[in-house]
């Protein structure tokens, strides 16, 4: 059995990692709060970019078969896979979850004997991914520096992809990332972004202008090709902002639940403190009692 | 009194104008373009710039824009940029440290003819 005074250091330190836990779950909910309001705000941005590349792309036919981010390429062999997770951890299920959709599709790839290239974001990623894919990680972005995610961030990492898909190192890249739903709820999502999938939807309310007559200057071919990239690059600082508000919400779940455990385990070792001192003060006075019997 | 228009102006972290204005002169890839009320519906790309917008107010605004896109569709003007700017919050070393930039890409890039339009429309630019 501890003694009283283990006990009572056991108390204090499951306190302390208590504080802790409730600081990092403050924390996280003020940083969740930025993280939303930030997606929130890229959204008309985003919407609007989504529009556009429909009005353009509806009806057009690339004259020639080269490389475009568009239609793809003509081969379906090498697949680039982007992982967007954390830089820290303390996040619950946040880094594993996505880690492993990843992984699924990987051995889904390799079944069809299709190349797979692996690009990590976040260093919590990474750290999973490479004990089984070490040799398919081709990249890695360190995110750590940075404390809210700009729209130049993304670019960057956009520029590193486009430039890969140039120069062929592959064919169809799919982006992973958790999306956030509610404070206790992220879905892992996978996202095909290179071919540019565009998404018809039947019950928009921009259907009719759809099919409205546009000029443009200068030709479809010249505004689609500065399109692209930059439609690409929205949707990787949309994968980026919903990850990191993800992140945030995933940590305040975690750090919650973290707070109330310890709770828990306070309450139990205090009862069993308590208990233990009753029970030393009782031996004492048996002790006593029985002492003064035998005089 | 001209007819006036909605126009809006987005960059990827917020809105950055919503308002009603009787003309905008966008600077356009080929050109500058002014639109008008029930201009013909209309995509292009912009190079880097100012826009000029004669609010529904009389005022006259000015917007430096680096890259993008506009769109004109049933009355109302849709401005999708990378970086807006008021021009009274530019200043030269922005600008020249933009020039530098993007001549540092030039030697790394291919496509090398898009690349100088853009700085010469930088240099251009007259603070």
């Amino acid at each position: 059995m501890p003694s009283l005074d283990d006990l009572k250091k056991r108390i204090a330190s499951v306190k302390s990692t208590q504080k802790i836990t409730k600081a990092m779950k403050m924390v996280a909910a003020a940083k969740l709060r930025k993280a939303q309001e930030a997606a929130e705000q890229s959204r008309p941005y985003s919407d609007n970019m989504k529009n556009l590349m429909d009005s353009i792309s509806r009806g057009f036919v690339p004259t020639d078969n080269s490389r475009n981010l568009l239609t793809g390429s003509d081969e379906d062999k090498t697949y680039l896979l982007v992982l967007f997770t954390s830089e820290r951890g303390l996040c619950g299920g946040f880094n594993s979850q996505i880690s492993k959709a990843l992984r699924e599709k990987v051995v889904d790839l390799q079944k069809e004997n299709k190349t797979v290239k692996i690009i990590c974001i976040g260093k919590k990623g990474y750290d999973i991914v490479k004990r089984q894919y070490g040799d398919q990680i081709v990249d890695t972005v360190d995110l750590s520096a940075v404390k809210s995610i700009q729209y130049g961030d993304a670019k960057k990492i956009s520029d590193k992809i486009i430039k890969m898909y140039f120069d062929a190192e592959f064919d169809k890249c799919l982006i992973f990332y958790n999306k956030f739903k509610s404070v206790i709820s992220q879905i892992p999502t996978e996202q095909q972004v290179v071919p540019a999938e565009i998404v018809e939807n039947d019950n928009d309310e921009n259907i009719s202008r759809d099919n409205s007559f546009f000029e443009f200057e200068p030709n479809e071919k010249e505004i689609l090709e500065e399109l692209l990239p930059l439609n690409f690059a929205v949707q990787i600082f949309k994968a980026l902002l919903e990850s990191s508000a993800s992140e945030q919400g995933s940590r305040m779940s975690a750090m919650d639940n973290a707070s109330r455990n310890a709770s828990d385990m306070i309450d139990s070792l205090t009862l069993f403190y308590n208990r233990s001192r009753q029970a030393v003060i009782t031996k004492e006075l048996i002790e006593i009692i029985s002492g003064a019997e035998a005089v | 009194m001209s007819e006036i228009f909605s126009i809006k102006l987005v960059t990827p972290s917020k809105v950055f104008l919503e308002a009603n204005a009787s003309l905008v002169t966008v600077p356009a890839t080929e050109g500058d373009i002014g639109f008008l009320a029930n201009h013909v519906n209309f995509i292009s790309s912009i190079r880097p710039g100012f826009i000029s917008i004669n609010l529904e107010s009389g005022d006259e605004k000015v917007i430096y824009i680096s890259e993008g896109f506009a769109q004109f569709n049933d009355n109302s003007l849709l401005i999708i940029a990378v970086e807006l700017i008021e021009k009274e919050d530019l200043n030269s070393d922005f600008v020249n440290q933009k020039i530098i930039d993007l001549q540092n890409m030039q030697d790394s890039n291919i496509s090398n003819i898009k690349l100088q339009s853009k700085i010469d429309s930088l240099k251009s630019l007259s603070l």
